[in-house]
């Protein structure tokens, strides 16, 4: 298992008029290598767990396991904490806007260096990011704030990815960004999921949650409503939930009810849809 | 009538690199544009010239057929309400009220009015009972709503939405859908003027405007604009599902044309007998 989460609890404002409990009993394990979907409207916990993920909140109760790293509610005890976050690093939503640096490639390396390594050393692994995002020399030397969104997006994901963590969170990747900016962050994502490594995403669209996730969690006012395989979740809810089941997997499942041999587990995009349809067409 | 008119409009950040390039387009009173294109496309760059905040290197801007130029900047702002995409971004005040309270406060509006003003802009954004609350608990389609509310307390005759639903959940998208529908039949004389890449919202519209490489690409209906399957692939715009469902299985053999919903489409992939 990559992480671990045991009874957790996360309350913002404790023993103030304030008070508000934003996870609420959360118990998940990830195994290492999967593709996993977090998903919940606005407000539900979402992002309060990812930052519970690498401490950068501390359980109120509870403990989680990540690997070799241990998070309990006892601030002090937590040890090691640089190294989680280098194990498990997050990117937060519109990460470009943390971009500051006068140079893309001064930016990318900035994580590095605050991990210790030398600013030669940190150069050269940040121009290696890079290019893994697709950005080539002519935009080393440039000011990120030239940039499309786009691209400084993907100078920002640049920046985790020098660090090479083993898990990768993502809030959002995609938000904001237009159709060909959201398909080179995913197929960038994807890469990364197929390099071994374990991706948990925060998402509201569920085109991509279909698409790319294995196994998913729900949340819902701070507790987990759902949490197994991505097609079972939107097998078995129904249409008027908060979720949105994607328009594609509506029609499976209507062919389903039509009584057509369709294979529901199966289908992640049209091209699984259509390749189903011809199969029984050609019979 | 003609209540935003832009001829030759020209500008670059970086000489010889220019971002909006002889863009002319009319919008009458009235009516709601979106305007649509890709990450850097010159969509935004397009609403900081028609506010002032840039300035252009060529072409001019009427508002109302008055040029916007330095001296008519001030009074032409005053007909132009903006709502940006980051709902985080543009919270100035510690409470709901005191948010909405920040424009009519630069206005000098009397206190009292300013109470009912207030109220009243609320409740048509269905914030009414959010006043006393901080901005931190809400969640961001309640903060846009609230700053559509703020935007509206001055009584703008144009809107502009920048990428407004951008950064919110399903439900915070419809429901900024359904009030931009509401602030229309309130108000028909209102101006929309939506920058978005979210076709489906565009599809509401009664007009958009397609960018590319800081162009005008493409001008027309939504029907005109999405059945235009060539232009849509070109510019790498995104269509809506069922035509691109439809567009598959034509090209597999499978006729759909037909076929308005996915019930409909069910029905032909497996007919009941």
């Amino acid at each position: 298992m990559a992480i671990e989460v045991k009874n957790l609890f996360y309350i913002y404002g404790r023993k103030t008029p304030y008070q508000q409990t934003a996870l609420d009993d959360v118990s998940l394990t990830i195994p290492t290598g999967s593709f996993v979907g977090l998903i919940g409207r606005t407000g539900s916990g979402k992002s309060t767990l990812v930052q519970n993920l690498n401490a950068l909140l501390i359980p109120t109760e509870g403990e989680i396991i990540v690997d070799e790293f241990h998070i309990g509610n006892k601030k002090r005890k937590n040890k090691k904490i640089k190294q989680l976050r280098k194990h498990l690093s997050l990117v937060f939503q519109f990460p470009e806007y943390q971009l500051f640096e006068e140079t893309v490639e001064k930016d990318v390396a900035f994580g590095l260096m605050n991990f210790g390594y030398k600013q030669n050393e940190a150069i050269e692994l940040a121009h290696k990011a890079l290019l893994s995002v697709g950005l080539d020399e002519k935009y080393f030397k440039r000011s990120p704030f030239e940039l499309s969104g786009g691209e400084r997006r993907r100078v920002a994901i640049a920046g985790i990815l020098a660090i090479n963590p083993d898990i990768l969170v993502l809030d959002e990747p995609t938000a904001g960004l237009d159709v060909k900016g959201s398909k080179d962050i995913m197929s960038l994502v994807k890469q990364m999921h197929e390099d071994g490594k374990t991706i948990i995403m925060v998402t509201h669209d569920m085109d991509l949650v279909l698409r790319y996730t294995e196994q998913c969690f729900v949340l819902k006012d701070g507790k987990v409503t759902f949490g197994g395989s991505t097609n079972q979740l939107f097998d078995t809810i129904s249409d008027d939930s908060a979720i949105e089941i994607p328009p594609l997997f509506k029609l499976a499942k209507k062919l389903k009810d039509r009584g057509a041999p369709i294979n529901i587990e199966n289908i992640k995009n049209a091209e699984d849809l259509i390749k189903q349809v011809n199969s029984w067409r050609k019979k | 009538m003609k209540k935003i008119s832009v001829k030759n409009l020209c500008f670059s950040y970086v000489k010889d690199e220019p971002i909006v390039k002889h863009v002319s387009f009319n919008i009458h009173e009235g009516s709601y544009v979106s305007i649509v294109g890709h990450n850097g496309s010159g969509k935004s760059t397009l609403a900081r010239l028609l506010i002032g905040l840039l300035a252009p290197d060529d072409g001019e801007i009427y508002i109302d057929d008055e040029l916007l130029t330095n001296k008519t900047v001030r009074n032409i702002r005053k007909k132009i309400g903006l709502v940006f995409q980051n709902p985080d971004n543009q919270f100035i005040g510690a409470t709901v009220e005191d948010d909405i309270a920040f424009g009519l406060e630069n206005r000098q509006i009397k206190r009292e009015k300013m109470h009912e003003i207030i109220e009243k802009f609320a409740k048509r954004v269905g914030m009414e009972d959010f006043l006393d609350k901080e901005p931190s608990r809400l969640s961001g389609g309640q903060k846009q709503r609230v700053a559509i509310a703020g935007a509206l307390s001055l009584g703008p005759e144009i809107i502009i939405l920048d990428e407004a639903t951008s950064m919110l959940d399903p439900k915070g998208k419809s429901d900024i859908k359904e009030l931009i529908e509401e602030m229309r039949k309130d108000n028909p004389s209102l101006t929309i003027l939506s920058i978005t890449h979210d076709v489906e919202e565009a599809f509401l519209s009664d007009e958009i405007i397609i960018m590319s490489k800081g162009e005008i690409a493409f001008k027309g209906k939504p029907e005109e604009v999405f059945s235009n399957r060539e232009v849509l692939k070109s510019l790498n715009l995104e269509m809506p599902f069922i035509m691109d469902l439809k567009d598959r299985l034509k090209s597999e053999g499978i006729n759909v044309d037909k076929s308005k919903d996915l019930d409909e489409i069910a029905e032909v992939l497996w007919p009941l007998k």
